[in-house]
């Protein structure tokens, strides 16, 4: 895949998941992890990225958890 | 299992993961781990499909049995690059440990640049062999930019400068 084509597929993910809440994106095992809570699983993954900008670390932690389930289910 | 029967079921799970069919990959894998059950690329793909489970198997294993899978992965095959990779992100992601995470990133890039150093080697011997001196010292020349220290990459220029 050339690197253009790779930046759009990028582009194409962050666009389709921005709006989505963190409860749709994680899947249930990984909602096991000590990373996932559970009263921000109702927060946008675009609102998580602003929170943990600003130093929220638990939208930290569950920005990594829906950025690692995004990874996991792009290539096996 | 034969061997071609074990490729096709391979490609299976690869193509059931694209499907996000993450259940029926994940059974097909256990099934394959019966057959090969020290096989370390079965043993991350297992980590990673465990992962990736909704509540949808009877007897759904645990995240931390994915971890398991990954620290046995890595111990059958040290010098592998995907398990500490996995071993990586798992620490860095799941278990918000990052300083572990960064070790293992750390020795993947260790790994990745030994195999690396070896191809390149191997490249320029190749064309050494073949006479082609111009196309030798090319992939020297990137040799000696990544590997500046090593002493075979050295022992290669001079003998190509004789």
């Amino acid at each position: 895949m050339r690197k253009a084509d790779r930046l759009e597929e990028k582009i194409k993910t962050i666009l389709r998941i921005q709006g989505k809440k963190a409860v749709n994106l994680i899947s249930a095992k990984l909602k096991k992890s000590k990373s996932y809570f559970s009263d921000l699983e109702g927060t946008t993954y675009a609102r998580l990225i602003e929170m943990a900008e600003r130093g929220d670390p638990r939208a930290r932690k569950m920005r990594k958890l829906i950025e690692e389930a995004q990874r996991l289910s792009e290539k096996l | 299992m034969d061997i071609s029967s074990f490729k096709q079921a391979l490609a299976k799970v690869i193509s059931l993961h694209r499907e996000k069919k993450f259940a029926e990959a994940y059974e097909l894998i256990e099934q394959l781990l019966l057959e090969s059950p020290y096989s370390s690329n079965l043993l991350v793909k297992r980590a990673k499909l465990i992962q990736l489970l909704d509540d949808e198997l009877s007897q759904p294993p645990t995240l931390e049995m994915a971890f398991d899978s990954l620290k046995q992965a890595h111990s059958l095959e040290p010098q592998s690059i995907e398990p500490c990779i996995e071993l990586g992100y798992f620490e860095y992601a799941v278990n918000d440990q990052t300083a572990e995470g960064l070790k293992y990133f750390q020795l993947a890039q260790e790994n990745a640049e030994t195999g690396l150093k070896d191809a390149l080697v191997g490249q320029i011997k190749c064309y050494m062999d073949m006479d082609d001196k111009m196309q030798a010292k090319k992939v020297l020349e990137k040799a000696r930019v990544l590997f500046p220290d090593d002493d075979d990459v050295e022992d290669l220029f001079y003998e190509l400068e004789d």
